[in-house]
């Protein structure tokens, strides 16, 4: 089995505990994801810093893009972003313009289908329109309410699209190694890295354990 | 019919041109918003900045939450937002999550119904969870197909809910006089103000349109 990437979600608030986080995750992670709510409070400024401290990881951008795909996107992918979000129930219009926008500049789109209805065809027709990876994901609120991203991982996996997969949602060290040999190609990890009190032990956990399942 | 408000939608990216073109409009609409590209690239410092310059007007901030509503979106209620918009295709408890931060800090929350399938049930629904707004909203990428919002508002406004509605899309002086008489209680202006000679004067002549409609 191939081995995933890792992905690190940093979903503090703050500019200077996410630069920290972002340290102390990095020697074990291969992605750095820019949370949501992180990039709605810091702005484009906190991606060209973890750019420029981490030039040798993949920078992800958590947009959640919903409208004006091509425009919202654009100044992230020129100040170093590798893969921005784009949601899978946004118009299949912003979806284009964001996978559109991503191969203008070598970089990636991910179609995230968290609370998509049917995520069969979607990601069938995001994997038509050129989407480089979809995203399985269970929400927050969602996680909260005791949702897992487990059976529809496997659904998307047995689909069999060309498009990378990629999977978020509440993945901790007591079920990485389960995630892993579902087949993700990108394994998302949040709160079990950026909420421990040992966040580069907890991240070192991580990876070792991807590495012994995969 | 009550009288309508005025809703300016900044689109810029940039922080200084947002401002200015702030300073021209603010005299002649209700509401000032941050749009969503423009929040993601400048952060929450813009709207610190916007708060300070323009205590008259009401300020929405765009976020169109689609996960993690109240975590999300406190920060920016906390920074002076009156009102933060939550996607209507998210998940019902990340809306509700928006809605109950809104209340906490006596602001509100809107319910943006962009790309929503059955947007007479989801209104229904969320109106019922205690939605101070709702979002009638064609995004740009569904203009630049063609899509008009006036069909989504007469379906919507004819539920009769105790709702403010809010519609967004295209709206210019020639059809912000239609729309207000089909029910709409805020009026939102983007390209009409930015993209004329004179935006303050076009603010002007939008809103005196909207007014005597009403």
């Amino acid at each position: 089995m191939a081995k995933p990437l890792i992905q690190v979600a940093l979903d503090s608030l703050d500019y200077e505990q996410t630069l920290a986080l972002a340290r102390q995750a990095a020697p074990y992670v291969d992605i750095i994801e820019i949370g949501t709510p992180c990039l709605k409070v810091n702005g484009l400024a906190l991606v060209k810093a973890i750019k420029a401290a981490h030039p040798d990881k993949l920078l992800f951008v958590d947009l959640k893009t919903m409208d004006a795909g091509y425009y919202e996107a654009e100044p992230f992918f020129k100040a170093g972003a590798d893969i921005t979000t784009v949601l899978g129930t946004a118009d299949l219009g912003t979806i284009k313009g964001v996978v559109d926008v991503a191969n203008a500049y070598g970089k990636q789109a991910q179609v995230d289908l968290i609370n998509v209805e049917d995520k069969a065809t979607r990601a069938t027709e995001a994997a038509k329109l050129g989407a480089h990876i979809i995203g399985i994901h269970t929400g927050i609120d969602q996680q909260l309410a005791g949702q897992t991203p487990f059976a529809d991982l496997a659904a998307l996996v047995a689909l069999g699209l060309n498009v990378k997969v990629s999977v978020a949602g509440g993945i901790k060290q007591a079920t990485v190694q389960q995630v892993v040999k579902a087949g993700p190609d990108i394994v998302v990890i949040g709160g079990a890295i950026t909420g421990s009190p040992a966040a580069e032990l907890a991240s070192r956990e991580i990876r070792e354990l991807v590495d012994a399942a995969a | 019919m009550a009288q309508p408000l005025v809703q300016m939608a900044l689109d810029s990216l940039d922080f200084d041109q947002t401002v200015a073109l702030a300073e021209k409009v603010a005299p002649h609409v209700d509401i000032l918003e941050i749009g969503t590209p423009c929040i993601k690239h400048n952060g929450i410092n813009l709207l610190k900045t916007l708060r300070a310059k323009f205590p008259n007007n009401k300020i929405l901030v765009d976020l169109k939450t689609m996960d993690a509503g109240y975590y999300e979106a406190e920060p920016f209620y906390k920074a002076g937002a009156d009102i933060c918009t939550v996607l209507g295709t998210a998940d019902i408890g990340t809306i509700k999550g928006v809605i109950d931060v809104a209340n906490a800090y006596g602001k509100e929350a809107q319910v943006d119904l962009i790309n929503v399938a059955d947007k007479g049930q989801r209104t229904k629904e969320v109106a019922a969870l205690g939605a101070h707004i709702i979002g009638v909203h064609t995004g740009l990428d569904q203009q630049a197909a063609g899509q008009t919002p006036f069909v989504d508002l007469g379906l919507v406004a004819s539920l009769g809910l105790n709702v403010k509605v809010s519609v967004a899309g295209g709206i210019k002086p020639a059809t912000v006089q239609q729309v207000v008489k089909a029910g709409a209680s805020i009026v939102v202006a983007g390209a009409a103000i930015y993209g004329a000679a004179d935006p303050a004067a076009a603010a002007a002549e939008i809103t005196g349109l909207a007014r005597s409609a009403a």
